[in-house]
């Protein structure tokens, strides 16, 4: 049941509306800030020469930056509020789909969105730079050899994104809104988290260590990122933290679940 | 059309609630419910707008937890947490859950997605089935209420249910689509589905149905037979002189539920038209004319529940106006 189920979320997911426009939106702002790259002479200065390092660096923003948290909040928040608004949930349960099953699947079958993230950004990236670097350099230097690294950022980025969508999903189970979920969300993405760390900074010494295990401080850890303000996780530590997070996000929005009345 | 599903539901009652209550903060929107549907039947579940019908098809299909009592299907417990027994069921509750950005072919492809044994092939055989074939290809936020509701009781009908519960399936249909929908109910309960059908029109009831269960205030105040229900309602019309003498006379013969006089006639319910000729001529009045009304169920309803116009059920509740049928009545309505 599990596997059918997914399929037909799989279906839903990548049909919805709100994710063709994330990515239309993605693949502007990811070939403007390439071209930025390559024509502010500041940025310029310490933008690698190469496509693989600057396909690269924009896998990790996407990863880190709060792009890529908002992206799946917005998209997580937005198809799980619109079940509750279409009444599509009522239909699916009432045909013996349980709800564990039902919100599970629809976490999984968000990896694939989130993966298109990564896509997209490499594939814009890879367009806008190579014209860049071929028409400055001659050449868009070695690609081949750099492919696993390439994959292993977008991949782990892809990973480290899942809290964010965890969260999302249990906003919207909560509040059974668009607004509670996608608005809560990112409050949470972008002033909770930023607010933690100021007043973490503020308090200083040991505090400043709880940056580390903060949703949007875990992918730096995950690649192995130096950062100024804080010492981030070792790798492993970072997975399984961001694993620890989509589970506790997805098994209080599961208990929600559960136990709502599902009615007009 | 029934019977591709891999239960194996032999079971007499497809459908049993047993004590069913649901209480919403300090409002009991359903009390203590025991239905019993038959494999095979098309079964009734009338009430007016607010009298449980939605609360109780929402517990049926374990949509919302019930405060107390049980659902079976096919046999087998269902709650929220529980509902692999809906597999074999289809539904249509309220407007369909589909997704509008989606064509009606699409949104019944999606729902085939998590049943391998459905086809293309029964897609397209559902479309045509509920008359969208045409309108298949468009997206579903352009359809009308009434084409919504067609594609929702495709859903419903694509993988072959034993069992279909539909809450108001009629909605938003003009009057042929809605004569459409039940010709389509009779010949699904022809091919061995059994229907549940909520509704508050109680001509479609009494045309389609064949045992009724009635709600009102979310209390059950009477179930059984359509044509039981019915031939208890009779309702005898009586034209003579001494209107105030024979409405006397008459409420004191055994069986009669209600005696209305209106301008020069009587109207007796409870008792056979023989027997009112019979007790008034004992008593020295002679009839100018007598008429043999049936009632509808609408009639019936409107006396059971006290919202009819002059309704009149008298001291023993609805029990009374069906002396002689194997009725069961919840005395406390």
């Amino acid at each position: 049941m599990f596997v059918n189920v997914l399929r037909a979320q799989q279906t839903k997911t990548l049909a919805s509306g709100v994710l063709w426009v994330e990515l239309a939106a993605l693949a502007a702002i990811t070939a403007l800030l390439v071209t930025l790259t390559n024509t502010m002479t500041e940025l310029k200065a310490d933008a690698p020469v190469t496509l693989a390092g600057q396909m690269n660096e924009m896998l990790q923003h996407a990863g880190t930056s709060t792009m890529g948290h908002v992206l799946a909040v917005v998209l997580a928040g937005a198809v799980m509020a619109q079940e509750y608004n279409w009444r599509s949930l009522h239909l699916w349960l009432s045909q013996g789909v349980s709800r564990t099953t039902l919100l599970w699947t629809k976490l999984v079958s968000l990896i694939v969105p989130v993966a298109l993230f990564f896509v997209v950004t490499a594939a814009v990236t890879a367009a806008v730079a190579g014209g860049f670097l071929y028409v400055e350099h001659g050449s868009i230097g070695p690609v081949a050899g750099e492919l696993v690294d390439l994959l292993r950022t977008a991949g782990l980025g892809a990973y480290g994104v899942l809290p964010f969508a965890a969260l999302a999903l249990l906003l919207a189970v909560t509040g059974r809104s668009m607004l509670v979920a996608v608005g809560g969300g990112l409050a949470l993405t972008m002033m909770g988290e930023m607010l933690f760390v100021q007043i973490m900074g503020m308090i200083g010494g040991r505090a400043l260590d709880l940056v580390a295990y903060l949703p949007g401080s875990l992918v730096p850890g995950l690649l192995g990122m130096e950062i100024e303000a804080y010492q981030p996780l070792e790798p492993g530590a970072a997975a399984a933290v961001i694993a620890m997070y989509t589970g506790l996000f997805m098994v209080a929005a599961t208990l929600i679940f559960r136990r709502q009345d599902l009615h007009d | 059309m029934a019977g591709s599903s891999d239960h194996s539901h032999d079971c007499e009652f497809v459908l049993q609630t047993s004590g069913l209550s649901k209480r919403f903060g300090q409002v009991k929107a359903i009390s203590d419910l025991d239905l019993a549907v038959r494999r095979g039947e098309v079964y009734g579940f009338i009430g007016p707008n607010g009298s449980g019908k939605t609360t109780t098809i929402g517990m049926c299909l374990g949509l919302m937890h019930p405060t107390s009592g049980s659902v079976r299907v096919f046999g087998q417990k269902v709650t929220p947490r529980d509902t692999r027994a809906l597999r074999g069921v289809g539904s249509l509750m309220g407007t369909p859950g589909m997704v509008p950005s989606m064509s009606g072919r699409k949104n019944l492809r999606l729902l085939a997605r998590m049943r391998p044994e459905i086809d293309a092939e029964r897609v397209e055989e559902v479309l045509d089935f509920v008359g969208l074939t045409q309108a298949a290809g468009r997206r579903v936020k352009g359809y009308s209420l009434g084409m919504r509701q067609r594609l929702g009781l495709g859903a419903a009908l694509l993988h072959r249910p034993e069992l279909l519960i539909l809450d108001e399936p009629t909605n938003g249909l003009d009057p042929a689509g809605m004569r459409e929908i039940r010709e389509l109910l009779r010949r699904l309960a022809d091919d061995g589905v059994t229907v549940f059908l909520s509704t508050h029109l109680l001509h479609e009831v009494e045309q389609v149905c064949d045992r009724v269960t009635m709600l009102a205030k979310g209390r059950q105040v009477a179930q059984g037979p359509v044509a039981n229900l019915l031939s208890g309602g009779e309702t005898v019309r009586v034209r003579l002189a001494e209107i105030a003498l024979a409405a006397n006379s008459l409420n004191s013969l055994s069986g009669v539920t209600a005696v209305r006089p209106k301008g020069q006639w009587l109207e007796i319910e409870g008792v056979s038209s023989k027997t009112v000729v019979v007790h008034l001529v004992r008593h020295g009045l002679v009839p100018e004319e007598v008429t043999n009304g049936r009632a509808d169920l609408e009639s019936v309803f409107l006396n059971l529940t006290g919202e009819g116009e002059g309704a009149d059920i008298g001291d023993g509740g609805g029990a009374q106006l069906f002396p002689d049928t194997p009725v069961l009545v919840d005395s406390a309505a």
